[in-house]
């Protein structure tokens, strides 16, 4: 079709304004619904996998061979970071603690935060980035470095003065099990999927934090020489050790995987899209169905002053793509600025390019349904329809 | 009155039936009739006597079951159905009982169609429907849309659409049924005029006696049959 037949074909489109919005207004509504419930599924399950994204510098995690995901912490023995440090291919490796305890601020309110402990010699495995403080301040006494979004939301509301809440601040004390702590620094990690605080200390400094018990070690941090195959150190971890040993990718899948099979998570957020690509389908559709019905007569005008089939085809999938591109543009639009909006709240937004691709795909399947029954018509349309009245 | 001596449309034994459930209706019976170039021919008679279909056939949009029929000699059942469309989109032109104009396309657009469909690049072709907007005295009304002109109006867009690609064949499918009487009277000089210059032939389906005396020759059907074809000047047919 030439460029010509293309204005007439848009101007066929946008001057019935009614069904032009209404589609416009379908798709729109349908790529945001499915953008966003789809940004909010991967924001959820990244945030599944924030503990691994935080110790970034880790190439192999060790753990219970038992346990099915990040989260999922049985204690190991401490003489097993020897035994992970001897296997060959091993450049280093340090102990990391992971507990689930109650600080108790100094107005006496508890806000149940997970306490990382690190490596009391290299500090290894420790938040990405520092807003206030840094990280060596932890060879402080009694010293913790908290997550700076929690100390300003979850601690920021117990740690009132005066009646009035105020952020959790360098300087200020608090308790871990009936065992002091002072905050020395203020970190940016990601947040977890429940939100809760991070309080980064040393290794041995946990283990006071934390309730005894006879095995203390979590996971091991594996750092590999460099040029190492990461597969084949953690198959000899875990056969020297039968310990679990997972690549930071291999653990990330994993517990993604777990959060995937036994949560609501994506059956939720799935819901959603479907909710999208279901009303995407029955107003945008609909539109566009009842939109070349009412034009069936001009079409055949078209037919009968000699457009070929090929080019009302084209006419048609033209209109279908150009309400599909301004519902999709619109609809992805108002996605970005939701999560831009979003940004700074508890709510989790993270779009992909797969969730670009993704929604364009769904839209232009709902284009090409809708183009392919209004193409029938069209295309079996009798040209005499033009001379009844 | 200049009538040129060789044949716009020549149809042979046309025949033509429609199928409805167990019900056929023979819309056309062998139907002989032959058009002038350069004449204008109305084709007359009773609601559902074959008229509509007949123009159908001439202008290809409808098959035969049997007989012939021919435009400047080329005969349509040796043509397959693209190059059909491609010929008739060429050489003929039409203009409805309902306009047909489309709404959203203002005036010089919808008379640009023809041309852009016989791709004609686009300023010629807006040039040449501005062009003839103006002959039929609607140079103003260039970017008006249909629903802001008056039924008149509207059939001169019509009708500069029907002649504006410069078609050999004129189909007029009741230009006036849908007028006044005087707005019929100037749509029909405004055919007359411009519809048969350069030879080209003109057909007229209408019920309209009061537009009769514009015919070269009449033509009445009845039941599928031509009945009779008198000249309009020689009286006869409601004259």
């Amino acid at each position: 079709m030439r460029v010509v037949m293309r204005s007439i074909s848009f101007s066929m489109l946008v001057g019935e304004k009614g069904k032009y919005f209404a589609m416009i207004f379908g798709l729109s509504f349908s790529s945001l619904l499915m953008a966003l419930s789809a940004a909010l599924f991967v924001g959820m399950m990244t945030r599944t996998v924030s503990t691994i994204r935080n110790a970034g510098i880790a190439d192999i995690w060790v753990m219970d061979p038992k346990a099915l995901f990040v989260d999922d912490v049985k204690n190991i023995q401490d003489t097993e970071l020897y035994r992970v440090r001897s296997v060959a291919g091993v450049k280093w490796a340090v102990p990391m603690s992971y507990a689930m305890l109650k600080a108790r601020l100094s107005n006496g309110a508890f806000q149940n935060s997970l306490v990382l402990g690190l490596d009391d010699a290299t500090l290894a495995g420790g938040p990405p980035s520092m807003v206030q403080g840094s990280l060596a301040d932890l060879r402080q006494t009694d010293a913790v470095i908290v997550d700076a979004e929690g100390a300003q939301r979850r601690f920021g509301i117990t740690a009132a003065e005066n009646g009035k809440p105020r952020p959790l601040r360098v300087g200020d004390s608090m308790e871990l099990n009936d065992h002091r702590a002072i905050v020395v620094g203020l970190a940016k990690v990601e947040r977890s999927l429940l939100s809760q605080p991070v309080i980064y200390t040393t290794y041995s400094r946990a283990l006071g934090f934390s309730p005894a018990e006879r095995n203390t070690l979590s996971y091991v941090l594996v750092k590999t020489a460099p040029g190492v195959d990461l597969s084949a150190v953690c198959r000899r971890i875990r056969e020297q050790t039968g310990l679990g040993a997972y690549t930071r990718a291999e653990l990330i899948r994993r517990t993604l995987v777990y959060y995937f099979r036994n949560t609501a998570i994506p059956l939720s957020t799935g819901l959603a899209a479907l909710l999208g690509l279901i009303v995407g389908t029955a107003v945008s559709g609909q539109a566009f169905y009842s939109f070349t019905q009412d034009n069936l007569r001009y079409f055949g005008v078209l037919k009968a002053m000699g457009a070929s089939n090929f080019t009302l085809l084209l006419m048609i999938v033209m209109q279908a793509a150009v309400v599909g591109l301004i519902g999709y543009g619109i609809g992805i639009g108002a996605s970005a600025l939701c999560e831009y909006l979003m940004r700074n709240t508890l709510v989790s937004l993270e779009t992909t390019w797969q969730i670009l691709a993704g929604s364009a795909a769904a839209v232009l399947l709902i284009c090409a349904g809708s183009a392919a029954i209004s193409v029938r018509k069209v295309l079996d349309l009798e040209p005499a329809i033009v001379f009844r009245s | 009155m200049q009538v040129q001596d060789h044949t716009a449309v020549r149809c042979r034994g046309l025949s033509k039936s429609f199928h409805t459930g167990d019900t056929v209706i023979r819309a056309l019976r062998g139907i002989d009739l032959e058009v002038r170039a350069g004449e204008l021919l109305m084709l007359v008679g009773p609601s559902g006597c074959g008229k509509t279909t007949l123009i159908s056939v001439i202008t290809g949009i409808l098959n035969q079951d049997s007989g012939e029929c021919r435009l400047f000699d080329q005969k349509w059942s040796d043509l397959p159905e693209g190059a059909k469309t491609f010929y008739r989109g060429r050489h003929i032109g039409f203009v409805f009982q309902a306009f047909n104009l489309i709404p959203a396309l203002s005036a010089a657009e919808n008379v640009a169609v023809p041309l852009l469909i016989n791709r004609v690049p686009r300023r010629e072709a807006f040039q040449r429907a501005c062009a003839m907007l103006e002959r039929v005295g609607l140079g103003m009304r260039l970017h008006d849309v249909p629903s802001q002109l008056s039924g008149g109006q509207q059939q001169r867009v019509a009708i500069a659409r029907a002649l504006v690609h410069e078609p050999k064949l004129v189909v007029c499918d009741e230009p006036t049924s849908a007028l006044d009487a005087d707005i019929g009277r100037d749509v029909m000089d405004l055919l007359r005029s411009l519809g048969r210059t350069g030879g080209r032939a003109l057909i007229v389906v209408t019920h309209d006696s009061r537009i009769f005396h514009y015919a070269d020759r009449i033509a009445r059907m009845d039941d599928g049959r031509i009945s009779e074809i008198v000249d309009s000047n020689v009286g006869g047919l409601g004259s």
